[in-house]
């Protein structure tokens, strides 16, 4: 809801969710994808490191879209989200 | 499976030295049935109090309701896995105190707690205000954590509406009522197969219910037959989140999508059976569930169309929506029952917080952002005031309706809609 | 008898045209224009017992002054009712007829009504105030429009109850109520669905409007030299929540600095959003808002600067309305503060 706002002044807004439909009904324009509702960037059941360089990946996604000139609205799913790992904490 | 339910009216109920059941009078020795909850140390303070429909009584922070029920013939006691034996529900013979309800009243930050007002402008909004209601009301032991109070005051209220029940046992019913769906083929033949999807809230502790006893968030769609779901198998866990937005034990005991597909059962459709489903917290496992529930309705219970009904706040209209999606694009028809989210004014611009093209036919259960006036009332029970609104609650109130538990309705035990101004 | 007050532009008050449309207010005995098929249609039960003009440019241009002079001869005529226009698909007319019903209902008490067609600026402005009874585009629809709006007009005054949009003929004021049907939910649901099955026609109650969209900004042309901000609809605060910001329905947001921070800690910040399971966000804030990595990030040279404060408000079941404002405020400090690109995180 808020990015449209923001656009609409000229600054380019990338939105980080998991619930994409919500956020394409609402018009957002650049959308990652994020890993799940009670944690956008992060996975409570990987190690910390781990958790990191998921962010990292969610995060360079996000400015790559900043840079990218985009036409209707974009999507983008940076990895294949794991929220169920085989490593127990 | 074949279930019985034998409904024994409750006309009134009142405090004696015998817990009985006499001539549709259920009498409580309201020091035994302390005594019973008290055995458990979590709960600090224990009241029991009664409020009759008609009775300008206004109950407040009520957490949970359920009704008195109790297996007849044999020890399996009620709700499976919890205070039953871990038997299949949905078979045998079940003894209701129709007409009563067990409320679980209590005080704790994290707690959303509900508002029924016997009588006055506040009553036809819930069903809560024609029953006889038995009111647990209880304070917390200190330091304990939300979580644990709330699997307190379950055991309290599920123990207590066994208690009730057991007056019943051995005796004649005033009406039993039937549930099988074994007709003969002739009889179902050319009806419209229908199933019934029911989305359950799986967001973690204190915040979903009990399927046989156990946690509901790690499960894939299932099969459970009609029976089990109207016989106690699910029950209410949920403390941490609005009356508005989950399922109350009493509602999914008197589940009315279920209960009215029986009803027409064999006259206008064929009720091929219900699939129950997580709402799971990332996208992917939501549209996982989609696939796997869209199967089972398909593939196993092969319906032309069926009802979804979604348990939560706005981040499960996804849920349905996903779902909605994937049964059309299989097939199926279908048709969602929601509340809508359109702000205290009504003047909200979206309904949902997901849509789709394929949800073209759905049921409102009313705006739960809405306003209710209510009237002052004579007398309070469960306390003056709530955590989550100001001021006293005796006196004249401007509430929000998302307070009375089953105003919204998200099942559909509710006649609240919405209308145009 | 019930005595009416007709508001005219300077077109269908008979002046003049556009060249006309800056004159002031005036005010003349009984009727003139339309305002003679109202006395007809009202057939003896009322009458236009005063006109009142005014230029659509002055009107616009100078609202209060308007209303000023407006508003005293309403009180001096002591009408039991309003009529304003029809404006048909004139702009600046129907807002002006809005603006009118609008104020002589809230502070004169006067009940109003006007007539405008479906793409009328006033009709976005003011439906939800006014009862606008829907008109074609032009003043060949005058005679449908004059009758219907005398209709609902007599039963304001009247005090009856007023019918549905579909059946009284006024726009809908989008604004839903709350009412109790005489069926179960459930029972509608099952109903519904076997006429869907069967193939017959059915209607649904609940519809989605068509949300706007806003052209995609321009992208980053350098991301190196970029100031990027961070905004969260995930209630994220500090510990305490001393600015009070609300846990759903947000009327507002709140700026936390962050100045040099490297990371968001669990012991200074928590979320208060009641729409999800905030354990894990609360265990470690970073998952909601990703500043570690983002700092990071910004010591590599990826991009210039983080801005030095954070934007928070709650997501949950916030209107629209609220929604839209809340996202110009913020727009507005960033654009101030000279951001360049702003990363949102919500739930």
């Amino acid at each position: 809801m808020l990015e449209k706002e923001i656009e609409r002044t000229g600054i380019p807004t990338v939105l980080i969710t998991s619930l994409i439909p919500t956020a394409k009904m609402l018009g957002a324009n650049r959308i990652v994808q994020g890993v799940g509702i009670t944690n956008p960037l992060g996975n409570p059941r990987v190690s910390q490191e781990e958790e990191k360089a998921l962010r990292r990946r969610i995060l360079s996604a996000a400015l790559q879209l900043l840079t990218e000139k985009i036409e209707d609205g974009k999507v983008v799913t940076p990895l294949e989200i794991k929220t169920h790992s085989s490593v127990k904490k | 499976m074949k279930l019985e339910i034998q409904n024994f009216e409750v006309r009134n109920i009142q405090f004696g030295d015998k817990t009985e059941y006499l001539k549709g009078v259920l009498f409580i020795n309201k020091k035994e049935l302390t005594d019973l909850i008290s055995e458990d140390g979590r709960i600090k303070e224990i009241d029991i109090q009664v409020a009759h429909p008609g009775e300008r009584v206004r109950i407040t922070n009520i957490l949970e309701i359920s009704e008195p029920r109790i297996k007849d013939g044999n020890d399996d006691g009620y709700y499976p896995g919890i205070f039953g034996r871990l038997v299949k529900a949905g078979q045998g013979k079940t003894n209701v105190l129709k007409g009563s309800a067990v409320l679980e009243i209590g005080v704790m930050p994290g707690f959303y707690g509900g508002v029924v007002d016997m009588a006055g402008e506040g009553a036809p909004l819930t069903p809560y205000s024609k029953t006889h209601n038995i009111c647990i009301l209880t304070e917390p032991t200190p330091r304990i954590e939300m979580v644990e109070y709330g699997f307190a005051l379950k055991q309290a209220g599920l123990k207590t509406s066994i208690y009730l029940a057991e007056t019943t046992k051995g005796m004649t019913p005033d009406e039993v009522k039937v549930f099988d769906l074994n007709f003969p083929l002739e009889r179902l033949k050319g009806l419209p197969k229908i199933g019934y999807l029911f989305l359950l809230h799986s967001h973690g502790d204190s915040r979903e219910p009990f399927i046989y006893g156990d946690n509901s968030r790690h499960y894939y769609p299932t099969l459970l037959h009609p029976n089990e779901i109207l016989d106690g198998a699910i029950v209410c866990g949920h403390y941490n989140i609005s009356v508005a937005i989950k399922n109350t034990t009493f509602a999914i005991l008197n589940h009315p999508v279920i209960l009215d597909l029986y009803e027409r059962h064999g006259e206008e459709l064929n009720f091929r059976g219900v699939v129950i489903a997580p709402e799971p917290a990332s996208l992917s496992e939501i549209r996982r569930t989609a696939m796997m529930s869209a199967g089972l309705l398909k593939d196993f219970l092969d319906v032309n169309g069926i009802i979804i009904t979604k348990e939560g706040g706005g981040h499960t209209d996804v849920d349905l929506m996903e779902i909605c999606e994937e049964c059309e694009r299989r097939g199926i028809r279908t048709v969602l029952i929601d509340n809508e989210w359109l702000g205290p004014d009504g003047t909200g611009e979206l309904p949902l917080l997901a849509s789709s093209q394929n949800a073209d036919a759905m049921i409102s259960v009313g705006n739960v952002d809405g306003m209710i006036d209510l009237p002052p009332m004579d007398k309070i029970m469960g306390g003056h005031t709530m955590l989550d609104f100001n001021g006293d609650l005796q006196r004249k109130i401007n509430l929000p309706i998302r307070f009375i538990p089953n105003a919204i309705s998200q099942l559909g035990l509710t006649y609240l809609t919405t209308e145009e101004e | 008898m019930i005595r009416i007050i007709h508001y005219l532009n300077q077109f269908f008050g008979q002046i003049g045209g556009e060249e006309k449309a800056g004159i002031p207010p005036e005010v003349i005995q009984g009727s003139i224009g339309p305002g003679r098929l109202i006395n007809k249609l009202m057939e003896g039960k009322g009458k236009v017992i005063a006109t009142l003009i005014c230029g659509d440019n002055y009107f616009s241009e100078k609202t209060d002054e308007a209303l000023k002079d407006l508003s005293k001869w309403i009180v001096e005529f002591k009408p039991d009712l309003l009529i304003a226009g029809p404006a048909f698909n004139a702009g600046r007319y129907g807002i002006a007829c809005g603006e009118i019903c609008k104020r002589v209902r809230d502070e004169l008490g006067v009940p109003s009504v006007t007539g405008m067609s479906p793409e009328n600026p006033g009709v976005g402005l003011y439906k939800k105030h006014v009862y606008i009874i829907e008109t074609i585009q032009n003043a060949s629809g005058m005679d449908m429009a004059i009758s219907k709006m005398i209709r609902l007009g007599l039963k304001l005054v009247r005090g009856e109850p007023v019918e549905k949009p579909s059946e009284e003929g006024y726009i809908p004021k989008g604004i839903k109520k709350n009412v109790l049907s005489n069926k179960l939910a459930s029972q509608r649901a099952i109903e519904l669905l076997i006429k869907k099955i069967k193939g017959e026609p059915f209607q649904t109650e609940i519809t989605f409007p068509e949300v706007d969209s806003v052209l995609p900004a321009l992208p980053l042309r350098d991301l190196r030299k970029a100031k990027i901000a961070l905004v969260t609809e995930g209630g994220l605060v500090s510990k305490g929540n001393p600015d009070h910001l609300e846990s759903a329905r947000a009327t507002r947001y709140v700026k936390c600095l962050i100045g040099d921070l490297k990371r968001l800690s669990p012991e200074d910040f928590q979320s208060i959003h009641r729409g999800f399971d905030t354990q894990f966000v609360n265990e470690d804030p970073n998952r909601l808002v990703p500043l570690d990595v983002l700092r990071e990030m910004e010591e590599e040279g990826l991009f210039k600067e983080i801005f030095p404060a954070l934007f928070v408000t709650t997501g949950v079941a916030t209107t629209l309305e609220n929604g839209r404002r809340i996202g110009k405020e913020i727009a507005y400090e960033l654009k101030t503060g000279g951001v360049s690109g702003a990363i949102l995180t919500a739930t």
